[in-house]
């Protein structure tokens, strides 16, 4: 085996090649066999690994958020409800899906009570944005702003509730980015969105300062995007909601109420119309949490859509069918 | 441990009181006068003894500092209760309440503690009362008034809830407690330490009440788990505070009596034996 070397740039050891050019032999830097222990041959080296890797250990639920493999899991398992939200960016999906989750924390949402959840870590994580402050100053977003790649699928947070009578409910609600609203009505990008097909009730979140401050374009949008999402559930009609943020900024404008409600009757959808307040402003004299019980109370009990006409009335004239038009005897 | 042979594990936070109960359930474990009982040979207890030798000389141990990987530390301490219910090991020494929090923070625990986990069919799940270390950050949605008057630490309020670490718990127990033997009742203690730190109202009303009102989330979870059978028990290892309470502790050194000393509040009943919680879990 080769003697190696004191200079740490040398591969004498294992090429047989002096740095400095002297012959190895007579080389004054080379160790004698006693200096050290001899390297393993090269052929060694280039094998063998040299760290093993450090062993895994074993994995407990995590409680992020869960993807639809497992919301069809416990879907199979369990009566959940499916909520659908859509909405452009900054209409405030996630802050009222923070300020659910710590009235919940605070048992300060009334007819409603914790159970459990399976995403409580997630929960909580963005959650985090709603309890910084800079010396009694409210920081300017709550939430930050909701990212997720466009390769991964849905996340969606789990809760279960307790009504006044009792009831338990499993809510599944997704946390998306707004931008997904925008390439669905822009680009027509659906994939993302098919479990809308599965969704329980539909609920539509548009500004409300914007819809105060940039009407038309709002109500523009917002019909948009209740069309696309119709035309993905089609042919059912679940129960509507459009969650009107930042209540404790602006009234809603009646009209522009009207308009949205009118476009999403077109489809068959009838529209409920929530304002709320995920937080407030110190002078608004709205509570934070505003309209957060009655957005549940929507999810957990969903007016029931308009029943299906089980034999509706049709024109028949095309109808040449003797059966059909067999009345009896006279 | 034998195959037939249930296991009991101590499962909490750091500084839970784990370790304190675990020293006065010793005490009375070795008296024989409580409603569970052990065979007096049990091996190495210098662990236990050390820390009943704390609350002799009228101090609280510290936290457990034994390594949780340790396996020649651990010993299991035989426990029977009356005729007919289950005989049980308490898992001794109880792991520090650091590898718990780890665990929850990294989603992932040592095979050790899961084959642990899953071999276990009982657990004693600690909660100290006004703690401290029991973190419930202000947000701006239930404290907002409070917010714009105070300005609390940021490193603080960026810290992940007790009551979402506590959920976390249970869950870690609802997934693995049993799953290597299910032939017993998967059973859990929930065990609010420091019970006379409370004041009197808050203590009258038992365990369940409070933990509703000071860990909402928490209290859901247990009241709801489909996996396991849950009940809180409220507990003073000595009926006062030697730490914080010089009177008690000098009353306590002059007259007091460790296997006389404590109580258990179980529902809205306060009972004077501190194995209540123990008897619960090895009920058939």
């Amino acid at each position: 085996m080769e003697r190696g070397c004191r200079k740490e740039e040398c591969t004498v050891q294992q090429t047989g090649k002096c740095a400095l050019s002297r012959d190895p032999n007579e080389c004054s830097e080379r160790l004698d066999e006693s200096e050290g222990p001899a390297i393993e041959p090269s052929s060694v080296l280039e094998t063998e690994s040299t760290l093993a890797p450090p062993p895994e250990k074993p994995k407990l639920p995590n409680s992020l958020t869960l993807d639809l493999d497992q919301i069809r899991s416990l879907g199979a398992s369990r009566q959940t409800t499916l909520v659908g939200v859509l909405g452009c960016p900054d209409s405030g999906k996630t802050a009222a899906l923070v300020s659910l989750y710590l009235l919940l924390a605070h048992n300060r949402l009334e007819g409603f009570r914790f159970a459990n959840s399976l995403t409580v870590m997630a929960l909580d994580e963005i959650s985090r944005g709603a309890r910084r402050w800079s010396e009694g100053a409210r920081p300017d977003q709550m939430t930050v702003h909701t990212e997720i790649s466009t390769e991964r699928g849905a996340g969606f947070m789990h809760l279960r509730v307790l009504d006044q009578r009792d009831r338990l409910c499993d809510l599944l609600v997704p946390d998306l980015p707004g931008e997904w609203s925008n390439s669905l009505v822009d680009e027509n990008r659906v994939e993302q969105w098919y479990f809308l097909k599965s969704a329980d009730v539909l609920c539509f979140f548009v500004d409300g300062r914007q819809l105060a401050s940039k009407r038309q374009s709002t109500v523009h949008r917002t019909k948009l995007l209740i069309q696309k999402a119709a035309a993905l559930v089609a042919p059912r009609t679940p129960p509507a909601i459009l969650v009107v943020s930042h209540r404790d900024a602006f009234e809603p404008n009646a009209a522009a109420l009207q308009q949205i409600i009118e476009e999403a009757a077109r489809y068959d959808l009838q529209l409920q119309v929530v304002p709320i307040a995920s937080f407030t402003k110190s002078d608004s004299g709205v509570q934070p949490g505003f309209g957060i019980a009655t957005l549940v109370a929507t999810w957990v009990n969903p007016s029931p859509p308009p029943p299906l006409e089980f034999w509706p009335d049709t024109d028949n004239s095309w109808c040449n069918r003797a059966m059909l038009r067999f009345r009896g005897p006279k | 441990m034998t195959a037939s042979t249930a296991s009991i594990l101590l499962v909490g936070l750091p500084e839970t009181g784990k370790t304190n109960y675990l020293a006065r359930l010793w005490a009375s474990l070795r008296e024989g006068k409580s409603a569970v009982t052990s065979t007096p040979d049990t091996g190495v207890i210098k662990y236990v003894e050390d820390a009943v030798a704390h609350l002799l000389e009228g101090a609280f141990a510290g936290r457990t500092t034994l390594d949780s990987e340790d396996q020649s530390a651990t010993f299991r301490i035989p426990v029977r209760a009356s005729e007919g219910t289950i005989a049980a090991e308490l898992v001794v020494p109880d792991v520090n309440g650091e590898m718990w929090r780890d665990a929850v923070e990294d989603s992932e625990i040592s095979h050790r503690w899961h084959d642990e986990l899953c071999r276990t069919s009982m657990a004693l799940l600690f909660v100290r009362a006004r703690s401290p270390l029991n973190h419930m950050p202000l947000d701006w949605v239930v404290s907002d008034g409070i917010l714009t008057k105070i300005t609390p630490n940021a490193e603080v309020q960026s810290r992940i809830p007790t009551q979402v670490y506590l959920c976390q718990l249970l869950r870690f127990l609802e997934t693995t407690l049993g799953q290597s033997e299910v032939k017993t009742t998967r059973r859990v203690a929930v065990v609010v330490t420091a019970w006379d730190r409370l004041d009197a109202q808050q203590r009258a009303q038992g365990p369940w009440r409070y933990l509703e009102s000071e860990f909402p989330l928490f209290f859901g979870a247990l009241k709801n788990s489909e996996a396991l059978d849950i009940d809180a028990f409220g507990v003073s290892i000595v009926g006062g505070d030697l730490t914080d309470d010089p009177g008690f502790k000098a009353d306590f050194l002059a007259n007091g009596d460790v296997h006389a000393s404590g109580y258990v509040m179980h529902g809205t009943e306060e009972q004077a034996d501190v194995t209540i919680p123990i008897a619960w879990l090895l009920r058939k």
